[in-house]
């Protein structure tokens, strides 16, 4: 059975250097270009956002212009988390020793918590580690609603002003955690917990995260011969990455950069489901066998 | 070409299974978790049978023709061979997990190795499933004709039958195999292992949609109704259910009759 298609190519106006050159090494100079000038973007941006957290430039945190850092940060490519992240005297370690020590929590637009109750119970343990759980690795961007569970608790106030709370109401809808529902959960925990502040509990990711996780299965959906194959074979390889750092996070009980796992395994079905199974799939589609 | 040919065929062949998740997997989170691990470990079994293929060509220099139909076949039966020994290994993984859980939660049931069976055969279905047959699926959106050159103009209806088969198939296979494991009767991991060949043969062989589509719904009724005994159903529990007088089931779902 033969099919016939046909592919558009674009050309992105950050990534000035075309991929479209006629040897490989151009090809493979261009690309990191490319990279470099994506990172040097992320770097410069990440550094302004502890510049400004650090001279509290921030009056409150519906004014936090997260918007506008979003729009440059969402456009990234992968290894610039070495720098931001593992770094010792790397700006996002900054921004989290330097919210420990002013006893703050971090801009709720920025880290994704669960609450789940059956999470906790694999990190039970001293509170200390339930606190350093919850500062964890990336931080960016405004929460999207592709992850709303309604799970997402919050304090009392938080220092969330009325005109924020409106807009993640119009965001995220009517969600179902209240009082009585937050009392309910923290009924079912241990009691070692039972004193911990709901947002303690429960695991956190770093929204950032997720955008690294998009943008894999982005170009895998966008620029793989497999079509969908790649894209999927990458959804599932990233999320079993997932599983496993969170296993990790479970059997060391301290915060974890949530990236490599998940990225290396993505990268690697990506590649492999490009040039191995798509060319097996393909033939065997061809022929109409099933196995 | 259409709309409703593209509607059509993903439901016929997805649509048992997305009621299943949805049913029996989506409520409860660590069942999601399993079934997800069982779609990876098909992905991997995928990715090494692929490599055995690829390998295989470039020994066999590449060429055209009837050579490399050999090796597809080749390729073909070393990946249900690997298909089955990756369930195989998530067998020991799941039975290494059950007793890894039930010490973290002594108080918590842990899903029964039953229940492991159907979400992992699930996994296995579904990945299986998906990745026959979505590029069919999305090329049937375009524009365009099926069998210009000859070929059946039944094409897309039955690839969503045979997707479909292949799908309810390896959760049966899943339940049977795992109790094969389970009570240590070898010869149950055999029979799945030779059932599988032989619904996947029978594609090479014959390329009549008709007879392959009806051999492969008698194997799935016949696995299907062995599994559903192997996990503990009669027919006198199945004459309760559908009649809705089974009790513990109504309980289960806080309905009164």
């Amino acid at each position: 059975m033969h099919i016939l298609s046909s592919r558009r190519v674009v050309q992105r106006i950050y990534t000035p250097f075309t991929e479209d050159t006629e040897t490989v090494g151009q090809r493979a100079l261009h690309s990191i270009l490319n990279a470099a000038i994506m990172i040097s973007v992320i770097v410069v941006m990440t550094i302004l956002l502890v510049v400004l957290y650090k001279y509290r430039c921030y009056k409150s945190k519906a004014d936090f212009s997260c918007k506008q850092i979003e729009v440059e940060v969402v456009r990234v490519e992968i290894s610039v988390y070495l720098v931001a992240v593992l770094c010792p005297k790397g700006p996002l370690r900054m921004l989290v020793e330097t919210a420990q020590e002013r006893n703050e929590t971090l801009f709720p637009a920025l880290i994704y918590s669960s609450t789940m109750v059956w999470l906790v119970n694999m990190a039970e343990g001293d509170p200390e580690a339930q606190r350093r759980v919850s500062k964890n690795s990336k931080y960016n961007a405004e929460s999207t609603e592709r992850e709303s569970q309604d799970t997402v608790a919050e304090n009392d106030d938080g220092g969330f002003s009325e005109e924020w709370e409106a807009q993640r109401d119009s965001h995220l809808g009517p969600h179902r955690s209240t009082p009585e529902s937050r009392a309910a959960v923290q009924e079912l925990s241990s009691s070692i917990l039972a004193g911990e502040d709901p947002e303690e509990r429960g695991v956190k990711l770093g929204l950032g995260d997720f955008i690294f996780y998009s943008v894999l299965v982005g170009k895998a959906s966008a620029t793989a011969s497999g079509d969908w194959n790649t894209t999927i074979a990458c959804f599932v390889a990233i999320l079993i990455g997932l599983c496993l750092t969170l296993l990790l996070l479970a059997i060391f009980k301290k915060a974890l950069p949530a990236l490599p796992i998940s990225i290396t395994f993505g990268l690697v079905f990506y590649f492999a489901t490009d040039y191995l199974v798509q060319p097996f799939m393909d033939q065997l589609a061809f022929h109409q066998f099933y196995i | 070409m259409t709309a409703a040919v593209f509607f059509g065929c993903a439901f016929i062949a997805f649509g048992p299974a997305l009621a299943l998740y949805v049913f029996t997997i989506a409520t409860v989170p660590l069942r999601i978790i399993f079934l997800i691990a069982g779609a990876f470990f098909w992905l991997v079994s995928l990715l090494i049978s692929s490599l055995v293929w690829f390998m295989a060509r470039v020994i066999t220099d590449n060429k055209d023709g009837p050579t490399q139909k050999y090796v597809l076949i080749f390729g073909a039966f070393v990946s249900v061979y690997i298909q089955e020994m990756f369930r195989f290994a998530y067998y020991r993984l799941l039975k290494k997990a059950s007793e890894g859980l039930k010490t973290i939660n002594p108080g918590e049931t842990a899903p029964s190795m039953r229940l492991l069976a159907y979400v992992s055969g699930l996994g296995f279905g579904i990945m299986s499933g998906v990745f026959s047959f979505v590029n069919t699926l999305s090329d049937s959106l375009g524009p365009g004709t099926v069998g210009i050159h000859g070929d059946s103009p039944q094409f897309f209806l039955y690839s969503a039958f045979m997707t479909l088969v292949i799908i309810l198939l390896h959760v049966f296979w899943g339940i049977v195999f795992f109790d094969g494991c389970e009570k240590k009767k070898w010869c149950l991991l055999l029979i799945v292992l030779l059932t599988h060949l032989l619904v996947s043969a029978q594609t090479f062989i014959s390329s009549y949609y008709g007879i392959n589509l009806v051999s492969a719904f008698i194997i799935l009724v016949l696995m299907g109704t062995w599994a559903f005994f192997i996990a503990g159903g009669s027919c006198r529990s199945l004459k309760l259910c559908l009649l809705c007088q089974d009790k513990d089931f109504l309980l289960y779902n806080q309905r009164s009759r």
